[in-house]
């Protein structure tokens, strides 16, 4: 599952960054984005777009295209 | 030496700096606040303020600023937030495989418990108080490396590294803010920030600033009709009258209200507000080219056009960065603040605030058309990334919101008053000489037969071939408040008041709005152009200016038949 389609408020485990560009994924790793790594959605924008994200302890905005590629699990 | 404090964003880097040099640059809560290297000599050492970074590979300009400046530096001063350690130990654990002499400086203490010496042990990095000496006396390299052939496993293991010294070194987690649960609500979010903005600007304009200003104004009239007693030469009298203190008077009683602006808009950049605004604002930005982090540039342009253009830094896109730039510059700034007020408390002598407020959202208006155009006709290309930082929410502290205040209202007076006295003499002189260097009218001065000349290409949108308006115009090419300040001369000179200069209201509109969204004063025009280069931004000043004219057109011809 990608983590577009996760549920507000469920906390699922990375599996895996499945982005094409090479910036972005960096940028997401070292944000954190690592395998096995626990997140939580926390808040939608109107148009449930971007959407706030809680990792370790601090939060990130991200837009849901880039949300699409990463794939998660519970 | 050269001394560098490195780290991620908003963890009190400029802070820091402000404490060790004494200088003022700018704080603030949100990412990206400091877009370009700051560097101040104290003694032997030379002490450089950097844009924030997440890590050593640049994602954006102002971080690849900082990246390209580590190599320069004798001692890196790794600034840690306390509340953000995970993240900020990633940053320590790259720079460490730097091997660059290193000291860590933690921030914000006062809001989590950490245990200072056992995080020092286990990084093998002295933890030191904020004092030149013992950054210069304790700085050595660290004895860990975390190199590896893979960056991906660099990067595993640097967080693994960070999960096993966070539970040793921190008491305690800081908990999610439940304000956010409104403030970031789905739906009243962006009705709240509407509000906000609303409210902010009713502070500014309709309270305790309309009473000052008018006090002021009296104070200014007082003084030119003392002066106006004294014996000596009428010359002497117009030129102090009507040449300085009329210009001056009016941009120094628009004080009050922009200080109100300064402060009220302060209080939220220290709440955490802007990332969350950039955050609400995000998708509709992006619909037309911008980005969430577009606003925070145009909430900046409000001051100065100039620091709100250096923000569009903070944009990983480049064309929604070259976009934010550019519309920054129409953002009305505190310079085309004096000229919104002077037609304001004309038009709308009761209730300024609101009217003022809805100039802003006509400005809006005419920003996303622009946005939308550029868009679709230059920058079609555009993906739309958007990853920022929620800043945690900080209870603002007066003081520091005060002394902020002071800084952005000095600055702005260190600007005007630079150019204005200067300028208004000129000018006065200019208005009262002819060719032949006698004294003259207004008439036959130089800046009368000149004016005449241009005065027919703002004709449509005037009703007349006004010298006095097409004057104000071309000043406004040098710094907007002139445009305010060449009204009132020639108004003056001429014995009436500034809206008899107009043939009617519509005439007052149609100039307001030309003059809000025509080329921007010079210093933005040099700003944009080291930003974006000139041959997109002499495009864009054609196609701006342009733009104003046929909307001033516009709305003069409807305003005539309603
Ligand atoms: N509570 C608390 N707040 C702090 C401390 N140091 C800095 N801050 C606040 O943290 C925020 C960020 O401070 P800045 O100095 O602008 O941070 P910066 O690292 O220069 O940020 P960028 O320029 O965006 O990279 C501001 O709101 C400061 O007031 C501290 O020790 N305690
Ligand atoms: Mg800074």
């Amino acid at each position: 599952m990608t983590l577009d389609k996760v549920k507000l408020h469920k906390r699922v485990k990375i599996v895996r960054l499945g982005m094409c560009d090479q910036k972005v994924k960096r940028r997401l790793q070292e944000l954190g984005f690592i395998r096995n790594q626990i997140i939580e959605k926390i808040f939608v924008a109107l148009f449930n777009d971007p959407i706030v994200i809680k990792i370790r302890n601090y939060s990130v905005a991200i837009s849901v295209n880039i949300l699409k590629d990463i794939e998660v699990c519970e | 030496m050269r001394i560098g404090l490195i780290g991620n964003q908003n963890s009190g880097k400029s802070t820091i700096f402000n404490y060790l040099t004494n200088s003022r640059q700018q704080v603030g809560n949100w990412a990206g606040v400091t877009v370009d290297k700051k560097e101040v000599s104290i003694n032997d050492n030379i002490i450089v303020d950097l844009p924030g970074v997440y890590s050593l590979n640049g994602y954006t300009i102002e971080e690849n600023i900082t990246i390209n400046y580590i190599n320069k530096l004798d001692v890196i001063v790794n600034v840690l937030d306390v509340t953000n350690l995970s993240r900020g130990l990633y940053l320590t654990l790259q720079l460490i495989d730097l091997n660059i002499p290193m000291v860590i400086v933690l921030t914000k203490q006062d809001k989590v418990n950490i245990n200072v010496s056992r995080l020092s042990l286990l990084l093998d990095i002295s933890v030191v108080d904020k004092s030149i000496n013992e950054i210069v006396n304790k700085a050595r390299n660290s004895s860990l490396n975390f190199k590896c052939e893979n960056e991906d496993q660099a990067i595993s293991k640097r967080y693994d590294y960070i999960d096993s010294i966070l539970s040793s070194v921190l008491d305690e987690c800081k908990e999610n803010n439940c304000v956010d649960k409104i403030i970031l609500n789905k739906y009243l979010s962006i009705p709240l920030f509407i509000f906000v903005m609303f409210i902010v600007y009713y502070i500014s304009f309709n309270t305790i600033s309309v009473y000052l200003n008018d006090i002021i104004n009296n104070w200014f009239l007082f003084i030119e009709s003392k002066i106006s007693t004294l014996s000596i030469p009428p010359f002497y009298i117009s030129l102090i009258n009507d040449g300085i203190l009329n210009s001056l008077g009016v941009v120094v009683s628009f004080i009050p209200s922009i200080s109100l602006l300064y402060l009220c808009l302060t209080f939220l950049e220290t709440t955490g507000y802007m990332s969350r605004i950039s955050f609400i604002m995000d998708k509709m930005f992006r619909l037309i080219g911008l980005n969430g982090k577009s606003i925070i540039s145009f909430i900046m342009g409000t001051s100065c056009s100039v620091p709100g253009i250096l923000v569009s830094r903070t944009i990983e896109n480049t064309d929604q960065r070259y976009i934010t730039a550019l519309l920054t510059s129409l953002i009305p700034c505190s310079a085309k603040m004096t000229i919104i007020m002077m037609f304001a408390k004309i038009l709308f002598p009761v209730n300024t605030g609101i009217y003022i407020f809805f100039i802003y959202i006509i400005s809006v208006f005419f920003i996303f058309l622009m946005a939308f155009i550029l868009r679709k006709w230059i920058f079609y290309n555009t993906t739309n990334y958007y990853i920022n930082e929620i800043t945690d929410y900080e209870i603002p502290n007066i003081k520091k919101v005060l002394k902020i205040t002071y800084n952005k209202i000095t600055s702005f007076l260190k600007r005007v008053s630079k150019t204005l006295i200067i300028s208004s003499i000129v000018i006065w002189f200019l208005y009262n000489i002819s060719f032949d260097f006698s004294f003259v009218n207004m008439d036959g001065s130089i800046l009368g037969v000149v004016s005449r000349k241009i005065a027919f290409l703002f004709y449509p949108f005037l009703g007349k071939n006004s010298y006095e308006c097409a004057i104000a115009i071309v000043e406004g090419f040098v710094a907007k408040e002139r445009v305010t300040s060449s009204l009132l001369i020639s108004s003056k000179l001429n014995d009436m008041s500034v809206a008899e200069l107009f043939n009617n209201s519509v005439a007052m509109y149609a100039f307001l709005i030309f003059n809000l969204f025509c080329f921007p004063c010079i210093s933005s025009i040099v700003t944009l152009k080291k930003e974006i280069g000139l041959r997109l931004v002499l495009l864009f000043l054609v196609f701006q200016t342009f733009f104003a004219y046929v909307v001033a057109i516009i709305i003069y011809h409807i305003g005539i038949l309603l």
